[in-house]
């Protein structure tokens, strides 16, 4: 089986080190698709088949925690893991977020070693 | 038979009954490699980061440095059969150990340099143990891929 | 680590020692501490970007780099040689990135990981020599050598009381 994943960022230096770093990991791997916001991530999230998300939080047009929001009032989504990935240090935001049923957090800066364990553990679990 | 790879010193075999093993990893950096399909493994024990500050030593001894000794090491296993695809990177060393130029920072600067050169590379690192201020042994067994480092006289792998 | 009321630390300091960890660990780049005075560059273009965070302290930090040092701040970061095809524009974002991730992790040394901010999306601008020694005379940004390389860094804090 191989997955499609979705990443969701407003900085290309972010969705190409992410996208590099899921390639060089041993998951099966069918599409990479990138989005800079979370509109673009919706949008894309109707017309594709994703088996995760990673998103930052702090986006333009729509952030990470309204795109969440939106993919869990969907009940075609709502079951579609989402990993985020951000500069949030708030326990606060973290904790709220990890009860809409965030399966993973990753905080900035991280190593692809780091990514590629969240990602992993997401994939096992 | 165990192999003893030294201060800027690297080793490479095929032969499943060896061994490699380097002792007292301070500020140094030691780097496994191992091709589990093909059985090539590969050892280096690196002292500093960056060739430029000895272009000269560097060109007698490019495993001292970072940067010409880690592509040596993959170049001399790719050599011997390894292929990149196949290959497990581990890491022990770059501990914060005042070294003989009175610098704190050879160990962290070591590993942040051997990070930069493996993600260039599209490598990335299976396992490590660095930093703090302990001193390491580490070693390869070639018949099965293992690492294991020794701290103190307590062993774990890698 | 916590500031609340603890007039003893310097969030200049704290600027600082975020932004070299930030950069040697996202970056792969060495930096310290210069006088500003010790910041020499030929360089003739640079890269400003700047942001704001809200919450229960308010401010701006910026960061001040040659395009050069914002390029190989892009080829790092993305793991690729200084040679390959990196645009003028991906020198940018990666240093609106480096400031994205300094603001977020210099809030949380600052004032721990209770509060709650909201940050802005970073601004860009290109901009030229005159424009980096304005940023020199400001008596709180910080002077970096990242790589060798001067580097301009600040933190700005507005004195509202909630």
């Amino acid at each position: 089986m191989s997955y499609n994943i979705l990443i969701v960022d407003d900085s290309k230096t972010v969705r190409m080190m992410i996208d590099k770093t899921l390639r060089l990991t041993d998951i099966p791997l069918s599409q990479v698709h990138h989005a800079q916001n979370g509109c673009e991530a919706i949008e894309l999230l109707a017309e594709e088949w994703i088996d995760l998300v990673l998103t930052d939080i702090n986006m333009p047009e729509m952030d990470g925690v309204e795109l969440i929001r939106k993919m869990k009032e969907n009940c075609l989504l709502e079951k579609t893991p989402v990993i985020i990935v951000s500069t949030e240090g708030s326990q606060t935001r973290i904790d709220q977020l990890k009860q809409q049923g965030v399966q993973g957090y990753i905080r900035k800066p991280f190593t692809p070693e780091a990514l590629k364990e969240v990602v992993e553990n997401v994939f096992v679990n | 038979m165990q192999h003893v790879v030294g201060i800027a010193d690297m080793k490479l075999s095929t032969n499943p009954e060896d061994s490699l093993i380097t002792h007292a990893l301070g500020s140094c950096l030691g780097v496994t490699l191992y091709d589990s399909i093909t059985g090539v493994g590969g050892m280096i024990h690196i002292m500093l980061p960056m060739s430029k500050i000895d272009k000269e030593k560097a060109k007698a001894n490019p495993f001292m440095f970072v940067d010409t000794g880690i592509p040596e090491l993959f170049k001399k296993a790719y050599a011997l059969g390894a292929k990149k695809e196949n290959i497990t990177v581990k890491v022990a060393g770059g501990a914060k150990i005042l070294d003989a130029a009175n610098r704190f920072n050879i160990g962290e600067r070591n590993y942040i340099l051997l990070r930069k050169i493996l993600w260039k590379n599209n490598v990335l690192i299976a396992s490590e143990d660095v930093g703090g201020e302990i001193s390491r042994t580490l070693s390869l067994s070639v018949s099965t891929g293992t690492v294991t480092i020794r701290v103190n006289g307590q062993a774990k792998e890698l | 680590m916590s500031l609340s009321t603890d007039n003893t630390i310097d969030p200049a300091d704290i600027l600082a020692e975020v932004a070299i960890a930030v950069l040697e660990k996202q970056a792969f780049m060495f930096g310290e501490r210069s006088p500003k005075d010790e910041l020499i560059t030929e360089a003739e273009t640079f890269c400003h970007a700047s942001m704001e965070f809200s919450g229960p302290v308010c401010g701006t930090v910026g960061i001040e780099a040659p395009v050069e040092v914002c390029a190989e701040l892009a080829a790092n970061i993305l793991g690729v040689e200084m040679d390959e095809s990196l645009s003028p524009e991906d020198a940018g974002d990666a240093l609106q990135e480096l400031l994205n991730v300094i603001c977020g992790q210099s809030l949380t040394a600052l004032y721990g990981d209770e509060p709650v901010f909201d940050l802005s999306i970073p601004r860009l601008e290109e901009v030229g020599c005159v424009d980096w020694e304005m940023e020199m005379a400001v008596t709180d940004t910080i002077g970096l050598l990242v790589d060798e390389e001067p580097v301009l860094i600040y933190l700005k804090l507005k004195e509202d009381l909630p």
